[in-house]
């Protein structure tokens, strides 16, 4: 690919970067807990162990990173080639003496908690809490430990990768002609006990996602029209059933191109393509598909959820056909 | 004359008259406060319903009585219902006892203790928003309720206080000798200027008028004692609160302005010399009395539009360190002087008078235009 | 003898002076609070998961609807931390960076007054509302005739700017900062010697410069306390560094100072904005985007990158796998969010009327609180 920025070559071993004049202070304090460091774009991270973070945060403070700015986690569990712990924690320090910043990362696996920094810089409470609440990473000897944006109840942490974009069924009555029993949180559900809100039993793995089939098929038997919005999702789910049984997001590649291995050279460009119709190359998948196949467009790098494999099987299906 | 004419038919049709214009002028000055307010505050106010937005003064009315009314489901319904009515008899009542024009014609009851009735009937207003605070069943609401009981206990002193002088100098509390005392020496303005002050300053926070709308405050109690009230209910609330502006616009123009008359030292139009042009004077006296009060009522929406609000403790301050020890000293201040006055034989109004308009330099003076922007105190230069 | 009762009061989710959907639940002796505690997540939708979802340039809308009040701040913010990961930030053209700093600067003195505005009007003096929204209004004006929209400009593109400047818009500019400095002196007339205004904010959510540190504090709060730090000038991005400001720094670390702060930032922003003007014109008309490629797809790396805000530190940290065109991670560190934390440190012992003042100092978003 002709990126416009090649990486450039690290120029300093970890060793040097512990050198830097502006942490050097800082880490001789607590070198031993320092595990890794690195160097980009001018920022330092620093890798630290888990047990030690607190030790650490204390000494950074006491020379002169007093200011918290940033505390957030990262879910790794869908980094491409990532061996560490699913989790890491970043923490970014300011320090107004030497006008500068360094990054302090943590990593813990689901469910292992991490020391709190709490008692180091108070601004990181609501901060922690939210990593709870977007993450579920844990937190040792916070002082209030719960759900911040989220509601007490609700069910999954949604940053984590495997939380599905487009939502989970909270039991919320949205369509009470479909779902007359409803749900949503109750009177009194909205305290610390709260077992009902997820009113679904389903067996959806995980979190649940939205019952579109089951809507369709309430919809359907149940004699009763479908609300107005409703009427679309009905539309959209019974669309892949009989033309493009593959137009399915959640459906991997190799088994969409399976369902589309009889078809046409559309078909099968279709079915390569990510099926979110996010219009980021211009058409819907569809429309991408006919595009390529009419000759309309020969940029096979246009689909951007589906990324480079929906573009390495473009570029195979397009050269295989002869178009490229 | 009939007694049952004079005693009742006449006061009654006196007070009908009186009642219907007065409520037509409260319903105008909904309007005259909006566009006033407009022009204020670089906007237009309402021009969409006929000529300038004039029927907008028969349209808020329609639209109350047309709005659903709302009870809340566990509100005490007794006290909620009282709650808009009972501060609006008190202010009807008190249209009986205010002479508009010279007497007799113009007054529908003329009482020689009006003035304590006057005070008194208008005290009673709170409890109205108390008990609709209260009887709304929710926290805003009483709080909205507890703050008005407060001011009003509060300022209903430095009230009733600042008016002892006027009536050390004019000896009487009937409020047509006040008039008149005031047509044959001057206006109770200049030598009971710090009453006046503070007679203006303790209605303002009678009636829950910017700065001291603490009852109702909008950005901190939604609404205060009237956030669960709506519709006519809440019109009631509104009719209340205007008709005792009025009132107490009224109270100032016959206590310090010289009511009905335009005259000073006895000479100009005074009470007799209007009796004696007749109907005609009784009009003019009435023409004179209406500017007088709407010049007041214009000022309560100049400070509405000035303004921000005080705080609640703020306001107790004021109330009670400032307002009460100014009137009680203007209290000693014109009893002395008056008594000397009396022994020595001069016009104690006059000195008064002078001390006043001391006064009037002096704040003048302390107000004068100075530098005019204050900076952030510390700035760092480039 | 006399039993104590505390009131709970919900201050919100619906209130007039939460300026959104904050709700604080307080605990009330009186008026005079003893405890509160504010609920946030009613906004909430789930920002930085669709940044997940999203090719970079897909989420520059997005970032419109965090603070929508200063939308050109955030997209800045953001441009500039993909900008900074792909490691083409000097490689933007002198008249983006002054273009951007025009748009950032005339978004600092929209929000400042739309704070002017809703704070005046919740301590109850209610005409400052009105002159605010005049001047807001001339300001969304320059907006729309930039790039169409008012609130949600999304206007700025990674690597430079959408589109030039339209004809005559620099004469608007002119214009309009000819009169602004005017209309302050107007506001500052009706309210900064105002005894009332004084008693009601002088005193009021004192906070130490230290604590303000503490709780992370960043932006004119941490200004008002008297701690001179400014992202513009400690950290410099675009052209800051060849503009000539001041930054205003209050003593006492109240509600007055944090005021006298925005309101001199108002003025120094008119500064820069005035400085801008001959700045553009010497710079080659259209040369508004770096030639970087089409696909974004930055390296495998992690940036943290801040701007300096209406309401302080805006940071985005990002994360990219160096595969995709989508940031794996990207977070947002929202100002208001932090500084809304110490709010309950404001407000101990303060009455009831004064929380109304204290959220206005602190001017939040909820957009932005909770994203």
């Amino acid at each position: 690919m002709p990126d416009a920025t090649e990486q450039k070559p690290e120029t300093r071993t970890a060793d040097d970067i512990k050198r830097d004049p502006r942490i050097a202070a800082a880490v001789a304090r607590v070198n031993d807990a320092i595990t890794e460091a690195k160097e980009f774009a001018g920022e330092i991270t620093l890798g630290v162990s888990r047990d030690r973070i607190r030790d650490v945060a204390n000494a950074f403070k006491n020379e002169g990173f007093n200011y918290l700015v940033d505390l957030s986690g990262v879910d790794y569990s869908k980094y491409p080639g990532w061996s560490g712990p699913r989790f890491a924690v970043s923490y970014t320090l300011y320090s107004f003496r030497k006008n500068n910043r360094v990054r302090l990362k943590v990593g813990t696996d689901d469910g292992t908690p991490i020391p709190s920094v709490t008692s180091v810089w108070k601004t990181a409470n609501w901060h922690e809490r939210e990593t709870f609440d977007m993450m579920g990473i844990r937190f040792d000897g916070h002082p209030n430990l719960e759900r911040i944006l989220m509601w007490d109840g609700f069910n999954g942490h949604p940053l984590r990768k495997d939380f599905p974009v487009r939502g989970i069924d909270t039991g919320a009555r949205i369509y009470p002609e479909v779902f007359p029993e409803g749900g949503g949180p109750k009177a009194g559900s909205t305290g610390k006990d709260v077992k009902d809100v997820n009113l679904y039993k389903g067996d959806w793995p995980h979190y649940g996602m939205w019952p579109v089939a089951e809507i369709a098929a309430r919809a359907k038997t149940g004699g009763q029209p479908p609300a107005p919005e409703l009427a679309n999702v009905v539309a959209e789910t019974a669309k892949p059933t009989e033309e493009a049984p593959w137009h399915d997001p959640e459906m991997p590649m190799p088994e969409r191109l399976d369902l589309a291995k009889a078809g046409s050279l559309k078909d099968k460009l279709f079915a390569a393509m990510a099926q979110t119709d996010c219009t980021a190359c211009g058409w819907d998948c569809e429309g991408y598909a006919a595009a390529l196949d009419s000759g309309e467009t020969k940029d096979v790098t246009l689909c951007v959820p589906g990324e480079a494999e929906t573009e390495a099987k473009l570029r195979e299906l397009m050269a295989a056909a002869g178009k490229l | 004359m009939n007694p049952w004419m004079h005693y009742l038919v006449w006061p009654l049709v006196k007070f009908l008259v009186a009642f219907i214009i007065v409520q037509g002028i409260v319903a105008a000055m909904n309007w005259v406060e909006r566009r006033l307010l407009g022009f204020v505050q670089a906007r237009l106010g309402p021009n969409r319903v006929g000529p300038k937005g004039l029927l907008q003064i028969i349209a808020d009315p329609v639209k109350f009585l047309l709005k659903e009314d709302i009870v809340p489901a566990n509100a005490e319904t007794i006290a909620y219902f009282l709650g808009p009515i009972l501060p609006l008899i008190p202010t009807f009542l008190v249209y009986c006892l205010i002479p508009f024009g010279p007497p007799p014609t113009f007054v529908a009851a003329r009482v020689n203790v009006a003035v304590l009735l006057v005070l008194a009937l208008t005290s009673t207003g709170v409890y109205g928003i108390i008990l609709g605070g209260w009887a709304s069943n929710n926290k805003y609401s009483l709080m909205g309720g507890l703050r008005s009981a407060a001011q009003m206990v509060s300022y209903e002193v430095p009230f009733g206080l600042s008016i002892v002088g006027v009536l050390m100098l004019s000896g009487s509390l009937d409020l047509v000798k006040i008039v008149n005392y005031q047509a044959d020496h001057i206006w109770n303005l200049f030598p009971q200027l710090i009453a006046a002050f503070i007679f203006f300053v303790a209605m303002t926070a009678e009636t829950n008028r910017t700065p001291f709308d603490l009852p109702e405050a909008d950005s901190e109690l939604v609404g205060g004692y009237h956030t669960e009230y709506s519709a006519m209910k809440f019109a009631f609330f509104m009719l209340a609160e205007y008709s005792a502006m009025l009132v107490n616009c009224c109270l100032m123009t016959l206590l310090f302005l010289g009511g009905w008359t335009l005259a000073i030292g006895g000479y100009g139009l005074t009470t007799q010399t209007l009796q004696h042009m007749g109907i005609p004077g009784g009009m003019l006296g009435v023409l004179i009395f209406i500017v007088k009060v709407m010049t007041f009522m214009l000022v309560y929406i100049w400070f509405r539009a000035t303004f921000p609000r005080f705080r609640f403790d703020q306001l107790m301050d004021l109330g009670w360190k400032w307002m009460i020890p100014l009137a009680l000293a203007n209290i000693v201040v014109t009893g002395v002087v008056v008594l000397l006055g009396q022994s020595l034989n001069f016009q104690g109004e006059v000195v008064l008078s002078i001390a006043g308009a001391a006064i009037v330099g002096y704040t003048l003076y302390n107000l004068r235009p100075r530098a005019k922007v204050v900076h952030a105190s510390r700035v760092s230069e480039v | 003898m006399f039993d104590v009762h505390e009131m709970e009061v919900n201050f919100g989710p619906q209130h007039p002076s939460t300026h959104g959907v904050l709700r604080v639940l307080l605990k009330v002796d009186g008026e005079r609070i003893i405890e509160a505690k504010p609920i946030i997540g009613y906004l909430h939708r789930g920002t930085e998961k669709l940044f997940e979802n999203m090719a970079y340039p897909q989420c520059i809308p997005h970032t419109d609807r965090m603070d929508y009040v200063a939308a050109a701040t955030n997209n800045l913010g953001f441009v500039e931390a993909v900008e900074k990961l792909m490691g083409v930030t000097h490689m933007i053209p002198k008249r983006a960076q002054i273009m951007r700093v025009m748009m950032s600067e005339l978004q600092r003195i929209s929000s400042h007054l739309l704070w002017l505005a809703t704070h005046a009007i919740d301590i109850g003096a209610m005409t400052p509302f009105f002159y605010c929204f005049r001047e807001r209004e001339q300001v969304l004006d320059l907006f729309e005739a930039y790039c169409g929209a008012r609130l949600t400009l999304n206007c700025m593109r990674i690597g430079g700017m959408p589109d030039d400047l339209p004809p005559r818009w620099l004469d608007d500019l002119a214009a309009f900062i000819g009169k602004f400095e005017a209309a302050i002196d107007e506001y500052e007339s009706l309210l900064t010697n105002n005894r009332i205004w004084k008693r009601r904010t002088i005193g009021v959510g004192v906070i130490s410069p230290e604590e303000a540190i503490d709780w992370g504090v960043t932006g004119p709060p941490l200004r008002g306390s008297g701690v001179e730090w400014d992202l513009r000038r400690a950290q410099p991005y675009e052209c800051y560094p060849e503009l000539q400001f001041e930054i205003p720094v209050g003593k006492n670390g109240d509600t007055y100072d944090r005021y006298l702060v925005r309101m001199s930032e108002m003025r120094q922003s008119r500064r820069i904005l005035e400085q801008c003007i001959p700045m553009i014109k010497g710079t080659p008309a259209g040369d508004i985007k770096a030639k970087i490629s089409r696909v974004i797809r930055p390296p495998e790396g992690e940036v943290y990158h801040s701007i300096e805000s209406p309401k302080g530190e805006l940071g985005y940290y990002i994360i990219s796998d160096g595969k995709s065109q989508t940031a794996y991670r990207c977070r947002v560190r929202p100002p208001s969010f932090v500084n809304l934390q110490a709010l309950p440190v404001m407000a101990k012992g303060h009455l009831v009327s004064d929380l109304v003042a204290l959220i206005g100092t602190i001017d939040i978003v909820l957009g932005e609180v909770d994203r």
